[in-house]
């Protein structure tokens, strides 16, 4: 793959909740390798975008691709070089284990790395054994992340991945991502309003404000262009004044 | 300091300076002081990044903008290396230079704060004595 490939693309695209509307004339693309931070306020538009990149909903117009392909028409292969972790976690019973959800997830996927799950298992201290509905928000979670995971896909899709983690958590989170991007050349989009977070582990950052793009680029850039003072946050507060 | 298991800077992400340039402006310091001489080993991406749990991208970026500029140079199998090229012999007066900036920003910090400067003053030789002390 060349290092200039687009990964993912999103050209003109907009989606209204009845006369609500929630992205206007989105343009985005990522380039392989790339870790880019999607920042915006709440009702920004952050999830609706995520979602219709992965062709979780109906774009009403405009056009969203991942590797080339049309997002809402995703052929299975390209499915397995997604990993992608939702806001809410809520897409098991909480009946099974967190070992029976992995095996369950683990068969969907051609190539499930049992050895990196199981060392995640450990490293975020989570027993296998427990049910899923015993578990806190944070440690469910870490089941998310680490079923993205599994099956070690190109492009990782994020969504609010370390609103319940703690410090401890986040850190080996954003630890495991740069390994991922240096080992294996992932490119990551990640939503959050950790913004400190972003500023560790983004290169580039996506500001969402009014349902459009305000800024996308080099976080460098953003910087420079507002003054040595400000960090992310304050230029996150500035702009949504 | 030519060991390249050494990390010999810092780095502050949530600083309104970019990452990138931090680095830049940390390596600059330390080869105009002397402190890295020509040929000496700059820890790798991949350590730096780890160590600092930041964008590798980002280290890339400040490693070829001080490629640019002649400070590093690239050597097979070596990684990167202060440049040849690197005068590690700048007068004191040329080293003044690289930390003016810094001391005008105190002066006017200090001035905003209304402190007196003899205050000031005591606690940056304290601090400079600290330094010679480690």
């Amino acid at each position: 793959m060349e290092n200039s490939e687009i990964v993912l693309k999103l050209e003109n695209v907009s989606k209204s909740y009845g006369d609500k509307t929630v992205l206007k004339n989105i343009n985005l693309s990522i380039k392989k390798g790339t870790i880019m931070g999607l920042v915006g306020k709440n009702g920004s538009g952050k999830t609706t975008m995520i979602k219709g990149l992965l062709g979780l909903l109906k774009l009403d117009d405009g056009k969203a691709s991942l590797f080339d392909q049309d997002s809402w028409d995703l052929p299975p292969e390209t499915k397995q070089k997604i990993g992608y972790v939702p806001q809410t976690i809520n897409m098991f019973d909480g009946w099974m284990t967190v070992a029976a959800i992995i095996e369950y997830v683990s068969v969907f996927y051609d190539n499930w790395n049992n050895e990196k799950v199981s060392k995640l298992l450990q490293d975020w201290n989570l027993d296998p054994k427990s049910r899923f509905r015993s578990l806190s928000e944070g440690e469910k979670q870490k089941v998310a992340i680490i079923l993205a995971m599994g099956h070690e896909p190109e492009l990782y899709i994020f969504d609010e991945p370390v609103a319940s983690l703690d410090p401890v958590a986040r850190r080996s989170f954003i630890k495991e991502l740069i390994d991922l991007n240096l080992d294996s050349g992932s490119t990551m989009l990640f939503s959050t309003h950790i913004t400190s977070d972003l500023e560790r582990i983004a290169a580039d950052v996506a500001l969402l404000k009014d349902n459009k793009i305000h800024y996308v680029g080099d976080l460098s850039k953003l910087k420079e262009l507002h003054g040595e003072q400000m960090s992310l946050e304050d230029i996150f507060l500035e702009i949504n004044k | 300091m030519s060991d390249n298991n050494e990390i010999y800077f810092q780095i502050h992400p949530s600083s309104g300076i970019p990452i990138y340039k931090q680095i830049v402006e940390q390596v600059e310091r330390l080869v105009a002081s002397g402190h890295l001489s020509p040929g000496d080993e700059i820890p790798s991406v991949r350590k730096v990044a780890t160590h600092f749990e930041v964008n590798p991208m980002t280290v890339s970026k400040a490693y070829s903008t001080l490629e640019a500029s002649n400070i590093l140079e690239r050597r097979r199998g070596r990684g990167m290396v202060v440049a040849s090229s690197t005068e590690n012999t700048k007068t004191v007066k040329e080293r003044i230079e690289f930390i003016k900036p810094n001391l005008e920003e105190i002066a006017e910090q200090a001035k905003q704060l209304d402190l007196p400067n003899d205050k000031i003053l005591a606690l940056l030789k304290q601090l400079l004595e600290n330094n010679d002390g480690k």
